[in-house]
């Protein structure tokens, strides 16, 4: 057996120092550790709210919470980058550019337009639950990513493209091969902008019974309960710093 | 053979092309030149229907440019801006296998072909292969804009103004390398170009432009001969058109065979240009030069008075 086959069985050499260098990795597992001990904190909260009878949040386990928080972020963001960049695109096509404008303002107003107020019109709609929630993040997270797509692709060098064009690309293979690959970094910036929003809008689902890390918060607002909005917010925060951190890290592998 | 036969691109009420006729022979060098918005880049890009026209055909080997889809038609033709326009994600390799890749050659063959253009275009391919565009220099961006150009081995090759943002050292290098590529390859070239000199340098005809029409074609000797009017002869130079016709006269035309000049100076070579034997002269204050004609084995005499007088 030669040398690099014996090598490349062992762990490479400071791979694990350089996982450790990372922020991400840091924030991740400070999320993965308050999910699995905020369960045996109840003598931290009784220390710190005596006034609480239950300073505990029980009513759900804190990692259904964040399972739940994470699949309706999760979906509703799938929704949002693949519907974004689409509309993005169809608008920088020469067939679609008189929507340009339209398209410009209807994506600000849904983002003007509060999720809360989208929660109140859907439930009558489409009942309960993480549907209506769906749809709020949607609604709410698609403005970051069309005007990004947009921004990414009018940024894009004019040079390049019209060498595409030249050399005998035809538009769609100008678009994947060139166009996207250059505006890649501000359509990422803007996903990462949307997501980071909705990881922290999700919570306002709980008010409408969906499962997410808001619950404890909400309950806490309305039940007087300080402690469950600490442990809530505590766990809604370091999802959103790790996952913005991973994007972070995501941005700097494209450049 | 590219026959562009009245050609016409109209934008609104503006005229940019105006029933264009011109013939380009195959493995000929044409420029077309004229001053900005005469509609010389409008013309190249009517060729390879970038832009469609409004009237007219472009005949390519006989086959009516309209006849082809477009994006097929492009690969087949070879393509250069001013802007390079190089990918800048893609290393010098990828850069220049775009259209191979496109048209689903092998990867031997178009890695093979990769090499064999930077050797071409004087670039070390084990040096350039894995570099990005950012890593070059302005002239060599273009001398790999040059090579994707040729990638596909097309007939035809389209320059649009290719060395006008290049320093005038650089400018100098690139064209003496496109000379030399045409001359090995033997490809059509239509070349856009505002600089007169290019031009010379360059084509074996030039197209003068103005206003969207044909003014003159010709030879660049033709041209600064006998311009057709004070459009061209202005364009052709002025009062330097004197000098750029010592640039197109061969020595031997003017030589005097049946006197050897029997110096010992180094004899000037009969195809060689006046410029050059001019250059001479005063560099030697002297007014006579021997001249060698290769060629033909013989000797002659060059005096001041026959490059001056015709």
């Amino acid at each position: 057996m030669s040398a690099p086959d014996i090598a490349s069985d062992r762990p490479p050499a400071g791979a694990l120092a350089r996982l450790a260098a990372r922020p991400a990795v840091w924030a991740s597992l400070a999320f993965v550790a308050a999910l699995a001990l905020l369960p045996y904190s109840a003598p931290l909260f009784h220390a710190l709210f005596p006034e609480l009878p239950r300073p505990l949040y029980t009513r759900a386990s804190f990692l259904d919470l964040a399972l739940s928080h994470a699949g309706l972020v999760g979906l509703a963001s799938l929704v949002v980058v693949s519907l974004g960049i689409a509309i993005g695109i169809f608008v920088t096509r020469p067939a679609g550019r008189d929507f340009a404008g339209p398209v410009d303002t209807l994506t600000a107003v849904g983002q003007t337009f509060p999720p809360t107020a989208v929660l109140a019109l859907a439930v009558p709609a489409i009942g309960y639950g993480g549907a209506p929630t769906v749809i709020a993040l949607i609604v709410y997270g698609l403005l970051p990513v069309v005007s990004a797509t947009i921004a990414g692709l009018g940024a894009v060098p004019a040079a390049p493209v019209q060498a595409a064009d030249g050399i005998g690309l035809s538009p769609a293979g100008r678009l994947v091969k060139v166009e996207l690959p250059l505006a890649a970094p501000v359509i990422l910036s803007g996903i990462r902008t949307s997501v980071i929003l909705n990881i922290g809008t999700a919570t306002i689902g709980s008010t409408v019974g969906a499962l997410t890390l808001g619950s404890p918060i909400i309950e806490g607002l309305s039940g007087s309960n300080p402690a469950y909005v600490l442990q809530g917010a505590l766990l809604v925060g370091l999802f959103a710093v790790a996952t913005d951190l991973w994007f972070d890290e995501l941005e700097r592998a494209l450049h | 053979m590219i026959v562009l036969d009245r050609l016409t691109k109209r934008y609104g009420p503006t005229v940019a092309v105006d029933q264009l006729s011109l013939t380009v022979p195959t493995g000929s060098i044409c420029a077309l030149v004229g001053a900005s918005g005469c509609g010389k880049s409008t013309t190249l890009r009517l060729i390879n229907r970038l832009i469609e026209p409004d009237g007219g055909r472009v005949l390519i080997e006989g086959t009516d440019a309209a006849s082809l889809p477009p994006v097929a038609l492009r690969r087949r033709i070879g393509y250069v801006i001013q802007s390079i326009g190089l990918f800048p994600h893609w290393s010098i390799a990828r850069n220049i296998s775009t259209v191979p890749e496109l048209l689903g050659w092998t990867p031997a063959r178009i890695a093979a072909r990769v090499d064999e253009l930077l050797d071409l275009v004087g670039l070390d391919p084990a040096l350039y292969r894995h570099r990005r565009p950012h890593q070059l220099s302005g002239g060599q961006q273009q001398r790999v804009g040059v090579a994707r150009a040729l990638a596909a081995d097309p007939d035809l090759l389209l320059m649009d103004e290719p060395f006008g943002a290049l320093d005038p050292v650089t400018r100098d290098g690139l064209q003496g390398a496109l000379i030399d590529i045409q001359a090995r390859t033997g490809k059509t070239v239509v070349i856009v170009t505002h600089d007169i000199d290019e031009a010379i340098r360059l084509a074996s005809r030039i197209a003068v432009l103005d206003g969207g029409r044909l003014i003159q074609q010709g030879t660049p000797r033709e041209l600064l001969a006998h311009p057709a009017n004070s459009f061209v002869e202005a364009f052709v130079g002025g009062p330097r058109r004197g000098l750029r016709l010592l640039q197109v006269t061969p020595v031997g035309e003017r030589t005097d065979y049946t006197v050897d000049h029997g110096d010992a100076r180094e004899p000037i070579a009969a195809d060689a240009m006046l410029d050059a034997a001019l250059a001479q002269m005063v560099a030697g204050g002297i007014d006579r030069l021997p001249v060698l004609d290769r060629a033909a084995g013989r000797r002659g005499t060059l005096s001041l008075a026959d490059v001056v007088t015709s």
